[in-house]
């Protein structure tokens, strides 16, 4: 009697067991469908580029700087335009303008890091370059924006700054 | 996190190593767990989450088979729905853009949606885990209770983001019990600084290279530019992957693991049956293991077997990239991996084996230019320069500037590419282990400050694999 009891008593925990992996399995399928669901919805960030650059630019005067291609993106912020999925890039067009315009949309957001990094080390770069010269230029240079949204980062410098980042912002 | 950063190198690196070293045997699996699941949230943030949640299901998954191993239907259901799901995740967000754009191309409709970045490392862990749950069901291994060791097989740090990808069953016994000692640690060491070295001297120098020709325009490429921008793509991806491979396998030396190598010498292939077996062999050994026997291998008809290889081609092209393009550099291989079974083999046997050679690496190069390039009609274009067609003539003074500038470069790119380097070294060193201790030190610690120099300096080198 005893030992039917015990076996019994193994087979009941062996099937409760059972229920609670495959209880389990279902329910992290909801917690994964729910994670994503939060991920769409916060995610923003994933306008197509197209729509992102129209708006930037035509939010603002492009005056003092130049279309650059991905020979400059190499040069000046040591990236290559390959790496990513898409890269606008507007660089200044004389020496002693600082306007400067970086959109670019990631291939993953591992590559955040990375783009970031290198739009400050450039920042800093022009920073230096007209330090204790250039009071207006080190002005726009001090209040350029640099922000990593969603699939972008985005970096402005110049007196429209305000005005691209807020057109970024709506375009997303 | 990269394995080629400062901050990697000199901070999180030696406090692992430390921590993991310090600790009993007991926790030293959750250090490097913890360790691990840092060294992601370093890049990934957002995408921890969907690791974590992905490792509890895998893991519940697991354990639902191997308790319904009396009730094989079950079990198989249960296989089925945890592979579903796997799948899923990844075609969410792997494909879900290239999906719904080639529908709304073929459908001339305009489908709206919201893609989502890709995680990082998730092609590699999503075939880690399929591979412990589909072996779990075989019965090929034992179903791992120990959530900390099953997450540790899933997330551990050196292979977590670029491979390569590592079967349970060749792990399952380190996990539980493995030795670590100096002489091991120190052979990790070794493996590491030359797959750095690879990498950052390398494939970023070589790449820079690569770059400055995909970057002219294309009225400006002469045939000899384009063949040299191919050629230097050829050598950046071995250099950069298996250079990332070499660091894996030393990092997995250093905390006790022995992963299976990821490259033997592949330029060296005299076929493309033969390069397929040097190249990312972790990725076609899983391919094999999980699909192509399954499918039926080659112990089918003549009929099944092209269809076989067809979808692993496809598969593994798919695999690399959401985009035509990879499915057709992945189709191509499937095609020529055809003609040498059942047209090539009894040609290509009777030729010398530098004809063989130049033959594997012609059609290896083809190969690179639609994986390098963006969009199928961009590897059309790039390969017609190849062929004269557009190209500003055959040798200009720019393709020779690039020949002989980089001439020293080109030199060691194509003996690194070969064992005969790493042959005569060891031949050298043979024996005499002061001596071996000695010059390893001077040439490894050379070429580690070297790396550093050059890390200092550089601000971006990401991994060419990270992408996929």
């Amino acid at each position: 009697m005893d030992g039917s009891y015990g076996g019994g008593s193994r087979f009941v925990m062996k099937k409760h067991k059972i229920n609670v992996t495959g209880f389990l399995k279902y329910g992290m399928l909801l917690v994964i469908f729910g994670y994503i669901i939060l991920l769409l919805v916060q995610a923003g960030g994933d306008a197509p580029m197209n729509t992102v650059k129209e708006q930037v630019l035509g939010a603002v005067e492009m005056k003092g700087m130049k279309a650059a291609g991905t020979q400059d993106l190499k040069k000046y912020y040591g990236l290559n335009a390959n790496d990513f999925e898409e890269v606008v890039l507007y660089l200044p067009d004389n020496v002693m303008s600082v306007n400067e315009l970086l959109i670019i949309r990631l291939r993953s957001e591992g590559q955040a890091e990375q783009a970031e990094a290198a739009a400050k080390e450039r920042l800093s770069t022009q920073k230096d370059n007209f330090e204790g010269y250039g009071v207006n230029q080190s002005k726009l240079l001090n209040s350029a924006i640099l922000e990593g949204r969603g699939r972008y980062i985005f970096l402005v410098v110049g007196e429209d700054a305000d005005k691209a980042y807020s057109a970024f912002r709506k375009s997303l | 996190m990269l394995f080629s950063s400062i901050v990697f190198l000199f901070t999180f690196l030696p406090v692992i190593l430390l921590l993991y070293y310090i600790v009993p045997r007991r926790l030293k699996n959750l250090v490097l767990l913890a360790g691990s699941l840092v060294f992601y949230a370093w890049g990934e943030p957002v995408y921890i989450f969907l690791m974590v949640i992905s490792i509890l299901f895998n893991y519940v998954c697991g354990l639902d088979i191997a308790g319904n191993k009396e009730n094989p239907e079950k079990a198989r259901r249960s296989l089925i729905y945890c592979i579903v799901v796997n799948l899923c995740i990844l075609g969410f967000f792997k494909y879900e853009g290239f999906l719904l754009e080639s529908i709304s191309t073929a459908l001339r409709i305009e489908i709206p949606y919201r893609e989502l970045p890709l995680p990082i490392g998730i092609s590699f862990y999503t075939f880690q885990t399929l591979s412990y749950i589909i072996d779990v069901y075989r019965g090929e291994v034992k179903v791992q209770k120990n959530l900390v060791h099953f997450a540790l097989y899933v997330t551990m740090f050196p292979q977590l983001i670029a491979g390569p990808i590592v079967q349970y069953t060749d792990i399952q016994r380190q996990l539980d019990a493995r030795r670590e000692s100096w002489g091991k640690f120190g052979e990790g060491v070794l493996f590491f600084i030359r797959g750095l070295s690879k990498k950052v001297l390398l494939a970023n120098t070589i790449g820079a290279v690569f770059d400055g020709i995909v970057s002219l325009e294309p009225g400006q490429v002469s045939v000899l530019s384009a063949w040299l921008g191919c050629a230097a793509y050829m050598f950046q991806i071995y250099y950069d992957f298996s250079g990332y491979s070499d660091m894996a396998v030393g990092l997995g030396k250093m905390f006790g693991f022995e992963f299976r190598r990821n490259f033997y010498y592949p330029y060296t292939a005299k076929s493309i049956t033969e390069f397929w077996r040097r190249w990312h062999i972790s990725l076609s050994t899983w391919f094999r293991d999980y699909v192509y026997i399954p499918l039926g291998g080659n112990r089918v008809a003549a009929g099944k077997h092209v269809r076989n290889i067809l979808i692993v081609w496809m598969l593994t092209g798919l695999w690399h990239g959401a985009a035509w393009n990879f499915v057709i550099w992945g189709m191509y291989y499937g095609l020529i991996l055809l003609l040498e079974k059942y047209a090539l083999s009894s040609v290509l046997s009777k030729l010398p084996a530098v004809i063989r050679h130049l033959y594997s690496l012609l059609i290896i190069m083809v190969g690179w230019v639609f994986f390098f390039s963006p969009t199928f009609g961009s590897a059309v274009d790039y390969l017609k320069l190849m062929m004269g067609a557009g190209a500003h003539g055959g040798v200009d003074d720019r393709s020779v500037y690039i020949l002989l500038t980089n001439g020293v470069m080109w030199v060691i790119l194509i003996l690194g590419s070969t064992p005969a380097v790493h042959n005569i070294y060891e031949r050298i060193i043979y024996g005499k282990k002061r001596v071996r201790v000695a010059v390893n030190c001077l040439i490894y610690g050379g070429l580690f400050l070297l790396c550093t120099a050059y890390l200092v300096t550089e601000s971006y080198n990401p991994f060419l694999y990270f992408r996929f």
